[in-house]
């Protein structure tokens, strides 16, 4: 960079509040200068040692603030019509010192000035500084990418913002090598996969804790829950390091809540949105307020003999609404106080949305036809109307003792409640084609997790640094009186009552942990070195609930069956002994322990300038406790599970020069099976029954990475990676029949050793205003997995026997897609501050849904959505702005199919509909609608 | 010791001395060892928990919390033995159970209280106690090599499982089957036996060797379930049981679940009444005869009387059509939508072909070619995609009375066909003039007995393999058939 010939005056104005008064020298030189010939100003405003352009900076003329630019995402600015003569511009960037800087335009010669700015060094907390308001920018993002010592991809506050979606599920998205799994009921994203690694390989993390989920058996959390707002970033870390928790194969979601700022702020949102899907179509309510939130078993004790009166009926009348706009609101407040020794930050966020979908499913049977052929039970018309009320609070205290103590306290609490209508209307393809079944279900599904943490960071000698954390967390989910009313129709009988169900459920999952890391930072070869040694306990108990009623229709007079007309009308009654008892033992109620302990040490060290080595090793001990309420002689009451891992890791990054990495990254790691996994269970499912498995190991990988990264300027990026796992005992779901000859179920086993390698690419780049963000993965998985398959002894034989045999399939892993890709076009113009972004997602066709028998996994379709979102400065003195985001612009309809030859499902034969292709069964088509939203956003 | 214990010997002679009547014989009588197995049961207090050994004739045991025959263990009920099982309890059999009850000396499994029938004709179902559920039945895991039960009543099963004893797979609040048998290499044997009331299937035959002939059955299954429901792997022969107001099918086959080996189930000479009438789901199930899924057998002189469906060969998911045989079936209706179901329609779909050979033949359809078995068995990709159109049945409303010996047909004074529940003072034999006598065939090459089970020991095979006989139904004017 060259320094140009200019006469550069810098004055440090953090320093001398005051404003510099030679103005009259320079005006008299301007007013005296008569010249009309104006030149051009312009260069770039850079960091003087990264290089690296600073989004936003401001250049102004002290004299006539209305010559002046902003930096735009290259760095450049641009200024014309500058008048010759001597001026003064001002240039200023929040974190760096201001500028001064005189020009002297000489007739209407071009000026080329590039502007380098010095971070504000300050020996009290330099972290700070880096990390003010910065913190949740793009440019923060990509430099912790690059000097992270591993693998990891960073999407920042300031993309959230800008991006099209409001919780952290669809934000997850955009980062390479993720695909996210949407809920049926409303299309939203809820479960993240990571380079083709199913959830149950991934862990979340709030703040670098890890936090416990609601989920009835599982250990992932569902993404959903998470008001995207309140996050500062999120991360997405592929390879890790023996400091972490090893148990993520996929990856780890770390989501970094927002810091205390430097000084007050207040920031407040609110917005208004719509779905598309309820100009066309009603929302389907029923009364969230009469649901009973606990079973009769739960009020009146196990022994208590149910009566029909015990069980609402309200929650089965569904009324057609036009539903009120989705309200999104959040408002944040944050300072410091006692000589910003302490800093406060609380953000809240409240989303209150309605949304469906519109789903055609046609359902598969349990066993094909002969030849391992699909069969159909019904095919159904669902339309879904969903309402989630998301709640997020958020606060942290962060108290600095002195230079070298810091304690914090962060607290989050976070809530997704749910109010689900089904409406189905199935049509029977298999026991009496054609008869008619409705059904009408509602479902509440309430979900709560909560952390606390108090952390301390110490330095307690000169380079030994000490940190800990005490960790309480809770996650509730409860699903209370969930309830399906049906009735049954052919084209001779009219709709008859059927059997109801009520069930309730509800699981707590609680964590008490402390983690404790010493490091010692000594400079070796001339370079800071760090060996780092530490643990972490946690205590886990997880409690579930289950209690399901069963109802039956009292036959009309003279009948044995009762008609249907509406649910005021329905009477029923329970048949059988014991059956008003509900199901006081039963197989979804468990109780788990499990304890963690963990130890690491690791060593890093910069050897010649250029290359960074970090290796170690982790050990994890996991001691895992069940206990069921089945009684003595069920196999399997109770359980333990303990098992070690010795986990090592070792992360190579060689600079080869100041904006390029090499790196390479081995790392070892588990995946735990989920909780009720390992509980040897059977209970029924949607087509099989599910059973546990006690003997379930934990998948154990070898992961190696390797990445090429160009950090040309800050917010540009090209990285290139290669990445490939070994998985021994990948944990799927396989047919199995154990429970007795007939019943076939669905079993979590441990499949040999699958294979998962690919290609990551990511490019973002800038031109003037206009800027893109791409990225690309390529994954492929393979597994080899046991498959039934049901056909003639000898196909040719007609007359030979059907049979059931077993063989070899080798797969993809399921939520596999072999293409991901994500294009987002920027505009940004800082002058008028206004941004727009276009977002396209591609998500490859990949294994949903793996089906026990030979080739007939549903897989869904290749899917791209198009999103839209923009932000307007309305104006800066005050700043507000206002923003909008269009989501799913195509209304783009997921699709699933089963990829075998559909000969007799075309229009002609059985008559399937949606059918279009002679090559592929259509078995799942939803449609969610496009969501509008448009707010404003205030910040002080 | 008793001399009911001889019975069993007596009643093989006086078979043999039917079928050998030609020639005056000697009479020899011994005296036959009664069977016994392990120690003898007590029956001093009420059973609980592990249970083994003989139960002895003329006592009466009490099931008073549940019992279990484990695995290598055996339970064997002499002649004449009652058990009375309490409330919500369950025998559970992962060994042998025998029941070895005798004509003269049946053997009874019931509720520990006394429940009284309630047959009157159109009695509402909703308050007859037949449908109580007391007690959840002979529950077999799939350890259990044999259950057999000769003589043998059992009553008003069908009660939800408890909370302290749950089989594999099941949770506290569900119903469970009169009777569960669940091994592919296992045999099942009933016979000349009785089921009376439970909420579902009867006899849930999810996999095994069976033998169950003779039989009488009445009201089972409260708003579903079948009698006899067999799934896949299950071989053997269902003959000469009387059935009389099941809920659904009372003979089912189907081929769900894909064991190695396939379903094959020979249903003949059977007679089934007002059958298929308690179904709150009108999907259309079937009323008498179902094979579906997969299954293959043969069906043959069975008798059905004034049941919502005639023999229902499934379309989808498809029975194993290309394997299934039938004939010379006796149909009767004396209504218009019985007789319109005899080869089911809507909403019962199937494709069953119409016989020459049925009583009645219904000779328009038979020179339909819609309705010829080249046309309904079409396989598209393994499926039968054609489907029984709906005809007019009504020709044969009330043709062809089979005159049983003591049951009024037409039905008179009865208001609806499904108000015929139970056998109650009814006798369903054939008069001497009956129009089904000696309509059926005997032909082996057409059908015999599978023979299934593999029973070695002689003191336990089945009793008799009654062979197809030429008179519809499962009495025989010759005396053989059913013995009830």
């Amino acid at each position: 960079m060259n320094e140009c010939n200019y006469s550069i005056k810098t004055t440090d104005m953090i320093l001398s509040k005051t404003h510099p008064f030679k103005v009259s020298l320079f005006l008299l030189f301007l007013v005296l200068n008569t010249q009309i010939d104006a030149a051009i100003l312009k260069g770039h405003i850079l960091d003087s040692k990264t290089q690296e352009p600073l989004i936003g900076a401001i250049i102004i003329d002290k004299f006539n603030e209305n010559i002046n630019d902003e930096a735009k995402l290259d760095g450049t600015y641009f200024i014309n019509k500058i008048k010759p003569g001597k001026h003064l511009f001002s240039i200023q960037y929040v974190g760096y010192i201001k500028q001064e800087k005189e020009v002297y335009v000489s007739g209407n010669k071009d000026v080329v000035l590039d502007i380098l700015m010095e971070p504000r060094k300050n020996a009290l907390a330099e972290v700070q500084i880096v990390g003010k308001l910065d913190k949740e920018s793009s440019d923060y993002a990509r430099s912790s990418e690059k000097k992270a010592d591993n693998l990891l991809n960073i999407i920042s506050a300031k993309s959230i913002q800008l991006s099209p979606d409001i919780t952290v599920a669809n934000v997850l998205q955009r980062i390479s090598g993720v695909t996210v799994q949407k809920t049926a009921n409303s299309g939203e994203g809820q479960y993240a996969i990571i380079r083709g690694m199913d959830k149950r390989y991934n862990y979340t993390l709030i703040n670098g804790i890890k936090i416990p989920s609601p989920d009835d058996k599982n250990r992932y959390v569902p993404m959903d829950i998470f008001p995207a707002e309140l996050i500062s970033r999120i991360e997405i870390i592929k390879a890790l390091t023996p400091d972490m928790e090893g148990d993520a194969i996929g990856g780890v979601m770390n989501l970094v809540m927002k810091d205390a700022p430097d000084k007050l702020l207040i920031s407040v949102n609110g917005a208004l949105g719509y779905n598309q899907l309820f100009f066309n179509r009603p929302f389907y309510q029923f009364n969230t307020q009469v649901v009973n939130q606990k079973s009769p078993a739960e009020l009146y004790g196990a022994n208590y003999a149910a009566k029909p009166s015990d069980f609402t009926i309200g929650n089965l009348k569904f009324n057609p609404i036009q539903p009120f706009p989705n309200l999104n609101g959040g408002i944040s407040i944050g300072d410091r106080f006692f000589n910003k020794k302490l800093g406060v930050i609380l953000g809240v966020s409240n989303q209150n949305t309605y949304s469906g979908s519109d789903a055609f499913v046609a359902v598969p049977r349990a066993q094909p036809n002969p030849g391992t052929l699909p069969g159909f039970e019904t095919m159904e018309i669902r339309t879904y109307s969903t309402q989630q009320n998301r709640l997020g609070i958020h606060n942290k205290f962060d108290f600095e003792i002195n230079q070298f103590n810091k304690i914090s306290l962060y607290n989050a609490y976070f809530e997704l409640n749910k109010y689900i209508s089904r409406h189905s209307v199935e049509t029977s393809l298999s026991t009496g084609v054609g008869n008619v079944i409705t059904k009408d279900r509602s479902q509440t599904e309430l979900e709560r997790i909560y952390n606390s943490t108090l952390q301390g960071d110490h330095e307690i000698l000169r380079n030994i640094f000490f940190d800990w954390s005490a960790v309480y967390s809770k996650a509730w989910a409860n699903y209370p009186d969930e309830v399906e009313l049906q009735s049954n129709s052919t084209i001779i009988d009219k709709p008859t009552l059927q059997s109801i169900t009520h069930k309730w459920r509800h699981n707590t999952d609680q964590d008490i942990a402390g983690y404790l890391n010493l490091s010692w930072k000594p400079e070796l070869f001339h370079h800071s070195a760090e060996i780092k040694i530490g643990g972490l306990f946690r205590h886990k108990t997880r409690n579930n609930y289950y209690n399901e009623y069963k109802l039956d229709p009292i036959p009309d007079p003279n009948s044995n069956t009762q008609l249907f007309t509406t649910i005021e009308n329905a009477r029923f009654a329970f048949t059988g002994y014991n059956s008003n008892l509900g199901s006081p033992v039963n197989q979804n109620d468990y109780n788990v322990t499990e304890d963690v302990g963990a130890f690491y040490g690791q060593f890093k060290i910069i050897i010649l300038n250029k290359l960074n080595v970090l290796t170690g090793l982790r050990i994890e001990n996991t001691d895992l406790a069940y206990s069921t309420p089945m009684p003595e002689s069920f196999l399997g009451k109770s359980g333990i599970q303990t098992y070690t891992d010795i986990l090592p890791s070792i992360h190579f990054k060689y600079a080869l020069n100041e904006n390029q990495n090499l790196r390479l990254s081995y790392f070892s790691s588990i995946t735990r099976p989920g909780f009720f996994e390992v509980i040897p269970y059977e209970i029924s499912g949607e087509t099989f029954d599910l059973k546990g498995n006690p003997y379930l190991k934990r998948s154990k990988a070898q992961n190696l990475d390797f990445r090429y990264e160009l950090f040309p300027r800050a917010s540009e990026q090209i990285l290139a990676g290669f990445f490939y796992k070994s998985i021994k005992d990948p944990i799927e779901y396989g047919l199995v029949r154990e429970k007795g000859p007939t019943e076939m179920q669905l079993k979590p086993q441990n499949f040999g050793t699958a294979t998962n390698f690919g290609i990551e690419l990511v490019f973002n780049k800038y031109f003037g205003n206009f800027g893109i963000s791409a990225n690309y993965t390529y994954t492929k998985s393979s597994i080899t997995t046991y498959k039934k398959t049901y056909q003639r002894v000898n196909p040719n034989d007609l007359t030979s026997d059907i049979t059931t045999d077993s063989v070899k399939v080798t797969r993809p892993m399921q939520g596999q897609a072999d293409h991901i890709g994500n294009l987002s076009l920027l505009y940004k113009n800082q002058k008028i501050g206004f941004d727009v972004q276009l977002s396209v997602v591609y998500t490859g066709q990949y294994i949903s849904q793996v089906s026990g028998w030979q080739g007939l996994d549903y897989w869904s379709m290749p899917n791209t959505t198009f999103d839209l979102s923009f932000e307007k400065m309305l104006s800066k003195k005050i700043n507000l702005s206002i923003f909008g985001k269009a989501r799913n612009l195509l209304n783009a309809a997921s699709i699933t199919r089963i990829l075998k030859p559909n000969d007799y499902y075309l229009p002609g034969n059985l008559q399937l509909p949606q059918q279009d292709s002679p090559n592929s069964i259509n078995v799942q088509k939803e449609q969610y609608g496009q969501n509008f939203l448009i707010g404003f956003r205030y910040s002080l | 010791m008793k001399t009911k214990n001889f019975t069993v010997g007596i009643l093989a002679l006086m078979a043999g001395s039917i079928f050998t009547s030609c020639s005056k014989t000697d009479i020899t009588k011994i005296s036959i060892p009664p069977v016994v197995i392990g120690q003898a049961v007590s029956d001093a207090s009420p059973l609980s928990g592990s249970i083994n050994g003989t139960m002895l004739s003329g006592k009466t045991y009490t099931v008073g919390d549940n019992v279990t025959i484990n695995a290598g263990d055996t339970l064997l009920l002499q002649p004449g033995v009652t058990l009375k099982v309490s409330r919500g309890k369950t025998i559970m059999v992962k060994g042998v159970f025998i029941s070895l009850g005798t004509k003269t000396s049946p053997n009874y499994i019931g509720p520990d209280k006394t429940f009284t029938k309630t047959d009157a004709v159109g009695y509402p179902a909703a308050k007859d106690s037949a449908y109580i559920g007391y007690w959840t039945g002979i529950f077999c895991e799939p350890s259990c090599t044999l259950l057999e039960l000769k003589w043998t009543h059992i009553e008003y099963t069908g009660g939800a499982f408890g909370s302290s004893f749950l089989p594999t797979g099941y949770n506290s609040g569900d119903n469970a089957f009169g009777i569960q048998f669940q091994n592919a290499n296992g045999d099942f044997i009933m016979e000349d036996s009785w089921m009376y009331g439970c909420i579902d299937d009867a006899a849930r035959i999810t996999s095994g060797r069976i033998h169950i002939m003779r039989n009488t059955l009445e009201k089972c299954g409260y708003i579903s379930g079948d009698g006899f429901n067999s799934k896949s792997g299950t071989v053997g022969d269902m003959a000469y049981n009387l059935f009389v107001g099941g809920a659904t099918n009372s003979t089912k086959a189907s081929n769900k679940g894909g064991v190695g080996s396939q379903t094959n189930v020979n249903m003949y000479n059977n007679t089934y009444i007002s059958g298929g009438y308690r179904q709150s789901d009108p999907t259309g199930r079937g009323g008498s005869i179902g094979y579906e899924e997969g299954a293959r057998g043969k069906a043959f002189n069975n008798l059905i009387v004034n049941c919502r469906v005639g023999v229902r060969i499934h379309n989808n998911p498809a029975a194993d059509v290309a394997n299934i045989s039938y004939g010379y079936n006796y149909s009767y209706g004396d209504s218009v939508s019985v007789m319109n179901m005899v080869y089911p329609t809507g909403p019962t779909t199937s494709v069953t072909v119409p016989q020459p050979t049925d009583i009645p033949a219904y000779t328009s359809l038979l020179s339909n070619p819609n309705y010829q078995k080249a046309y309904l068995y079409t396989l598209v990709g393994n499926e039968c995609p054609n489907i029984v159109t709906p005809y007019d049945g009504s020709a044969y409303v009330k043709i062809g009375n089979p005159m049983f010996v003591n049951f009024p047909l037409p039905m008179t004074g009865i208001k609806l066909l499904s108000d015929v529940s139970a056998v109650g003072s009814f006798n369903f034999r054939l008069q001497s003039g009956s129009p089904a006598i000696g309509k059926g065939t005997a032909d082996a090459s057409k059908i015999a007995p599978l023979n299934a089970t593999r029973v070695t020991n002689p003191k336990f095979l089945p009793t008799e393999i009654t062979s197809p006989g030429v008179d519809m139904g499962c009495y025989q004017s010759n005396g053989t058939g059913n013995q009830h």
